[in-house]
């Protein structure tokens, strides 16, 4: 075992993991008033290096007796999970700093979050992705709960907890199930030999493999496993659902692709997985069309979101971690740029309703032309990121899933045009603008013209996701 | 194994009583019933575990889940004092719609066991040989902490955070101690 | 000097940010360096890339931009003679004009806002000349327009300034689609947009037989369509006359040396393609034919001294889509090189006279000023003898190399056609000329201008610099016969690297060539003494006439597109809106959203109660379904 390299396969995690310790002790021997900005920074710093370590080192192979695994596609993820992390540090120092919420755990947990989605992306053992999986959801109930003399958040915070407590055993007891059919703990590709599992008949591994994937369907929030979604979106802080709408999705669906991936794909599997994205892109839209509050609404296109990514785990070629790559940054992206704007928007109000945004264009314009620029990027109109998105997922799936996949996936985007379009209609309205802006929050607008430029950027190359992975 | 009848039918007792003890844990309306009912599960896994020729396990399953959580949990009901909350639950549409699901569960459960083919293959060193020869528990250390050493210090992590978490959410006025 | 050709694009890029960011912050003095530098820069850069690097293509591949299985689109930018010819002259005249301009605006408070999009004008149209993709091209052919588009309506708060952008633009984009068409049938059809690629693979797949040659006609004049909207030629050109609106640097860079040759560049850089199509080259001779015929027609009857000066340049480009027609490729480009400078130079001219009159530009109310501004009046002489093409202005060798290509290529009529334009282009240009300078006395222009504006000194000395340019810049392309020091064609000989050339001539077509030559000149000099019989001793009493009305309304060319165009199509969508569609629009996404309410309420009630154990029963009932999948499944493998 030589130690070297499989120091250098998780380096990136040991960065951060790293800095989970060293910040939660690090913040006792701080003052107050200085541990709630040298925190932040400091696990800033911690992502940054951990991202430059992944950019620069592009060493692969597993490591630790195969319980780890390091490919560039999945560096990929990692970096854009950091990413999601940068910017979720970015927008929660105003945010907690107004409610005086002032526990420095949170950026360690926010931390600790980032070392779960980077083990369960990167791993294709069902044990350590399962350590993963709850080390991301234990944090994420911490963070939700983060307001916690607030009902509603603690309220969502609960739900959150119990729900995503009852999923996780649904996935445990799948691996259990497959475990016992199969006598393998191991779900990657290489591992697995070619055809050694390829036995449909073996009812435990096929049963036990739809509680993983229902399990899984659950935490990625797609239809119709998608109920608490919303309930629990609404009610966490607003920095906290960004985080909770992007960073998940990112890890969840790049295990449905690991999973599905390897050989150990069977019809039934597909079927459900299919099922599902049907029913979240329609259930998506139709119920966002529905919502009044900008959070709800949000949520339920993030089903939908769910709904187009499923396609692209049953029906992809050799370089669709590309396209899901590429479509998942564009998604962060306007996410966070959304979000970010909410909350500059929203000073005094944790929820804003759709007719409350009135007069926002006279008060603030370039807010107003930054939401509507990250609302067209999530609905995927041309000239912006999000359209590059959809467009490379129709490439990918069309070909493959045929007519009525694609068919599908179009259809559904253009009936969420619709909801998108009202809700930048709302912006334009003419009235009095009730809410404050907040308006001395550096590291806010760092947060969204990051988004803003990182979109662009994109925009002009398309392609960098694709080089980045080595296909190119 | 040899399939003698009296162990097989110590094997089936011993479901018997695990399945007992569910369904009360389930529908007992008092917790502390629930709790108990439960701890008497874990026992009954734990003498399945020593039928299996589990020793080790065993022990395991008695120290940890019997000895440690299942006492806690006990406590923490006694301490919340909520047996009147419990008792007003009724049969309502619920319960109907939660059984219709264990039946499609047990529908698809029972076609897998009849179905299963062939034999489970035994991975690594820790075949019956071996437990005679090296020992369970030596075999077990092996795996735990050179196989596995990755999944141990992440799971110090996980236990980290969950410290973290609880002390955030729990901790009274907790800016004004510092 | 090689590996910094990538600064040329981005100096120009810097100058537009760094004036239109700190707008409120730079002084106007300095922004109107930067401008300047911006320009002057690269062109330095260019100069050094053209004197230091002899067999010369600098390609350069920048990244991909979109990639799929059958196609890919490349951002790279491309630097071979050609494209070296149009940057010499972008940069040269661009740089002057630029000078220019610091005279012309120094009075202005917005002149920061003026250089920002020049300099953007700049980067655009650069990126046009240099992109080695019709992508990348594209990207610089809308730019361009888009500046032009700022420009002209540069003084927004004017009615008439902000109607002429307008109309530019919305000129611009209906050709822009033949453009946008072209591009998809390419992609579609040979998976590039590479001009090297295209060129090679089109001829190729025309000669095996893969595509027929309606599609290369297709192809070839939807690009002249766009070609017809930039370069102004019939039926789009009537944009142009009306961009005189915005200020006269403007319309000497932009719609005049610069972007409306763009539609030339585009057929010169895709040559191999257009060869293939007898049909499509046609077409561009006689629409070329029309538009100059046309617009040399109206020219003589314009009273404002900058709108003659459109439609001559209307007239001018359709000339070199005449040569490009008859497969004159270099004459093309050496006549839009000489063109770029006598234009150039005469409507800066233009200005310094609209200036120094108070802002004047009505001949009608000019003339005598030869006394009053004798420089104006040599430099205008200058100009004026080059665009006649009298002997030894910059004209008269292109002009003769275009004609005589027009002969070789389709006989006797279409010279006889180009040379009554050539008739007619001398006689407005003495027209304007002598209605500026001569005409009434000096007592006359003393008493309706008892004092001029003093001309600044940056304008009078790029005058001098540009008419000094005018003179010389037509022996890049002396004819054989007047080629005493056998250094031959020199714009001919550094474009065969790129463009194919006419085969050298014999010295038994040399007689023709001379005699040829002599008929323009002779018809040259008469349009000449026409317009100065006309027009030297005073204004003539113009006759009522139907064909004088016919000019003077421009052959109502716009009054045809508001009648028969516009109105008639706005009627058809309003009677159909009312009818059919707009019911139809209305009334679909309302039923569609009632729909999706439904669906919506029908599940928020049932499902999305806030109950968690409502959710935890879902979340049950979910799975249910993978397993009744795995139950039917199993079912029908059983049954078989």
């Amino acid at each position: 075992m030589d130690i070297d390299f499989q120091l250098a396969i998780i380096l990136p995690e040991l960065v951060i993991a790293g800095g989970v310790i060293f910040l939660s002790v690090a913040g006792l021997f701080l003052r107050p008033n200085l541990r709630m900005w040298v925190i932040p920074l400091l696990s800033i710093a911690f992502m940054l290096v951990a991202g430059a370590v992944l950019i620069i080192d592009s060493t692969s192979g597993y490591g630790f007796h195969k319980l780890i695994v390091k490919r560039r596609e999945l560096d990929f993820f990692k970096l854009i999970i950091l990413l999601g992390g940068v910017l979720t540090t970015l927008i929660s120092t105003r945010y907690l700093q107004r409610r005086s919420i002032n526990y420095f755990e949170f950026y360690v947990m926010l931390l600790a979050a980032m070392l779960g989605a980077m083990i369960a992306v990167s791993t294709t053992h069902f044990l350590t992705l399962l350590v993963g999986i709850e080390i991301l959801a234990i944090t994420s109930y911490v963070m939700c709960a983060i307001r916690r003399y607030d009902r509603s958040s603690v309220e969502a915070a609960f739900k959150y907890f119990l729900l995503g407590s009852f999923s996780t055993a649904f996935i445990l007891f799948g691996i259990g199930f497959m475990y016992g059919g199969t006598g393998q703990l191991h779900f990657g590709v290489d591992i697995f030999p070619n055809g050694q599992l390829n036995n449909s008949e073996n009812l435990f591994l096929v049963i036990g493999g739809i509680m993983f994937l229902g399990g899984l369907a659950f935490k990625l929030a797609a239809a119709p496993f998608h109920f608490w979604a919303a309930d629990v979106y609404q009610g966490a802080p607003t920095a906290v659902m960004a985080f909770l709408i992007s960073v998940p999705k990112i890890v969840f669906l790049v295990i449905f692709y690991n999973f599905l991936d390897s050989h150990i794909k069977f019809a039934p599997w597909g079927v459900f997985v299919l099922i599902l994205a049907n029913i979240s892109m329609l259930v998506g839209n139709a119920m966002a069309f529905l919502q009044k509050d900008i959070k709800r609404l949000i949520a339920f296109s993030s089903v939908a979101h769910s709904g187009y990514l499923l396609l692209i785990v049953i029906f992809h070629r050799s370089e669709g971690m590309a396209v899901l790559g590429y479509y998942l940054l564009a998604y962060l992206l306007a996410s966070f740029g959304m979000l970010a704007i909410i909350i500059k928007i929203s000073a005094d109000k944790e929820n804003i309703l759709l007719g409350e945004l009135k007069g926002l264009f006279a008060s603030s314009p370039r807010s107003v032309f930054l939401l509507s620029f990250f609302i067209l990027s999530l609905a995927g109109i041309p000239l912006t990121a999000g359209f590059f998105g959809k467009l490379f997922l129709f490439y990918e799936i069309a070909p493959i899933g045929g007519f009525w996949i694609g068919g599908a996936m179009i259809i559904n985007s253009i009936i969420s045009v619709g909801y998108y379009i009202l809700l930048i209609g709302h912006l334009f309205k003419r009235g009095v603008f009730e809410h404050s802006v907040v308006a001395d929050s550096k590291n806010l607008e760092m947060a969204y013209w990051l988004a803003f430029l990182i979109s662009v950027g994109i925009l002009l190359w398309p392609q960098v996701v694709n080089t980045f992975m080595g296909f190119a | 194994m040899e399939a003698s009848l009296l162990s097989n039918s110590l094997f089936w007792v011993l479901g018997s009583v695990a399945i007992i003890a569910a369904s009360v844990a389930v529908l007992a309306p008092n917790p502390m019933y629930s709790g108990l009912s439960l701890m008497l599960i874990f026992f009954v896994l734990a003498a399945i575990y020593i039928w299996m020729k589990q020793e080790y396990f065993g022990a395991m399953q008695l120290l940890i889940y019997v000895g440690a959580i299942m006492v806690l949990f006990i406590f923490m009901i006694m301490l919340l004092n909520t047996r009147t909350d419990f008792e007003e639950i009724n049969l309502n549409w619920r319960w109907g719609t939660a059984f219709l699901l264990s039946i499609g569960l047990m529908s698809v459960l029972i076609p897998a066991v009849v179905n299963f083919k062939g034999s489970l293959p035994v991975l690594g060193n820790y075949t019956e040989n071996n437990i005679e020869l090296i020992g369970a528990s030596e075999l077990f250390a092996e795996a735990l902490w050179e196989k596995s050493i990755l999944i141990v210090e992440l799971m110090s992590i996980l236990l980290l955070v969950g410290v973290l978490g609880a002390v955030v959410l729990t901790k009274k006025n907790y800016t004004d101690q510092i | 000097m090689v590996g910094w050709s990538f600064l040329i694009i981005l100096i120009p890029l810097a100058g537009f940010a760094i004036n239109i960011l700190g707008s409120r912050v730079i002084p106007k003095w300095l922004a109107m360096l930067v401008g300047v530098m911006a320009v002057i820069i690269p062109f330095t850069i260019a100069g050094g890339l053209f004197f230091g690097v002899g067999e010369f293509l600098i390609r350069e591949h920048w990244f991909n931009w979109l990639e799929t299985d059958s196609w890919l689109l490349e951002v790279a930018y491309r630097l071979d003679h050609l494209s070296m010819v149009m940057l010499l002259i972008i940069l040269g005249i661009g740089g002057l004009i630029h000078i220019y301009s610091v005279g012309y605006m120094r009075d202005r408070e917005d002149a920061g806002r003026f250089f920002s999009y020049m300099n953007l004008f700049i980067f655009f149209m650069l990126v046009l000349v240099l992109g080695d993709n019709l992508l990348v091209m594209f990207i610089g052919w809308e730019g361009v327009g888009l500046c032009s588009y700022l420009l002209i309506g540069f003084d927004y708060h004017r009615k008439a300034a902000a109607i002429a952008a307008t109309k530019a633009f919305v000129t611009n984009r209906i050709g822009d689609v033949g453009f946008l068409i072209a591009i998809f049938i390419l992609l579609n059809n040979f998976g590039t947009l590479s001009f090297t690629k295209l060129n090679q693979v089109i001829p190729n797949a025309l000669a095996s037989g893969e595509i027929g040659v309606g599609l290369v006609s297709l192809i070839c004049i939807l690009l002249f369509f766009a070609a017809t909207g930039k370069s102004a030629q019939f039926p789009l050109f009537t944009w142009l006359p009306d961009a005189m609106e915005g200020p006269t640097p403007v319309s000497a860079l932009i719609h005049a040396a610069t972007m409306v040759t763009s539609g030339i560049y585009l057929i010169v850089r895709l040559w191999p393609i257009f060869e293939l199509s007898e049909l499509a080259q046609s077409v561009i001779l006689y629409t070329g034919a029309f538009s100059a015929l046309v617009s040399a027609l109206i020219a003589t009857k314009q009273w404002d001294i900058k709108k003659v000066l459109a439609y001559s340049t209307i007239s001018q480009l359709g000339y070199m889509f005449m040569a490009l027609g008859a497969g004159g490729y270099g004459a093309a480009m050496f006549h839009l090189t000489t063109h770029a400078f006598f234009k150039a130079l005469l409507f800066l001219v233009a200005g310094s006279v609209i200036v120094q009159l108070h802002h004047q530009q009505d001949l009608r109310k000019m003339g005598g000023l030869k006394l009053r501004l004798p420089l104006a009046g040599l430099i205008f002489a200058i100009g004026a003898w080059s665009i006649s093409g009298l002997p030894f202005g910059a004209g008269f060798f292109s002009k003769d190399e275009l004609l005589w290509q027009l002969y070789l290529d389709r006989g006797w009529d279409v010279w006889l056609l180009a040379v009554l334009i050539a008739f007619l282009s001398a006689y407005y240009t003495y027209r304007l000329f002598y209605l500026i300078f001569y005409g009434q006395s000096a007592e006359h222009s003393q008493k309706s201008y008892p004092s001029l504006v003093a001309e600044p000194a940056a304008m009078k000395y790029v005058l001098i610099v540009l008419a000094a340019g005018t003179v010389l810049v037509g022996l890049l392309g002396v004819p054989h016969y007047l080629d005493i020091f056998h250094v031959g064609n020199l714009i001919n000989l550094y474009l065969a690297k790129v463009v194919v050339m006419p085969s050298q001539l014999g010295i038994d077509q040399s007689m023709t060539e001379i005699l040829l030559m002599s008929t323009s000149l002779a018809v040259a000099v008469g349009g000449f003494l026409l317009a100065r019989m006309r027009y030297r001793k005073s204004l003539p009493i113009e006759k009522d006439n139907g064909w004088n009305r016919l000019l003077v309304g421009k052959f109502f060319v716009d009054d045809i597109y508001q009648d028969y165009i516009a109105k008639p199509f706005s009627n058809l969508v309003k009677g159909l809106g009312i009818a059919y569609f707009e019911d139809f629009f209305h009334s679909a996404p309302k039923w569609g959203r009632r729909f999706f309410l439904k669906i919506g309420e029908s599940i928020g009630k049932t499902g999305q109660s806030g109950n968690m154990q409502d959710y935890a029963l879902a979340i049950g009932f979910s799975m249910m379904i993978g397993f009744a999948i795995v139950v039917i499944l199993f079912l029908t493998s059983w049954l078989y």
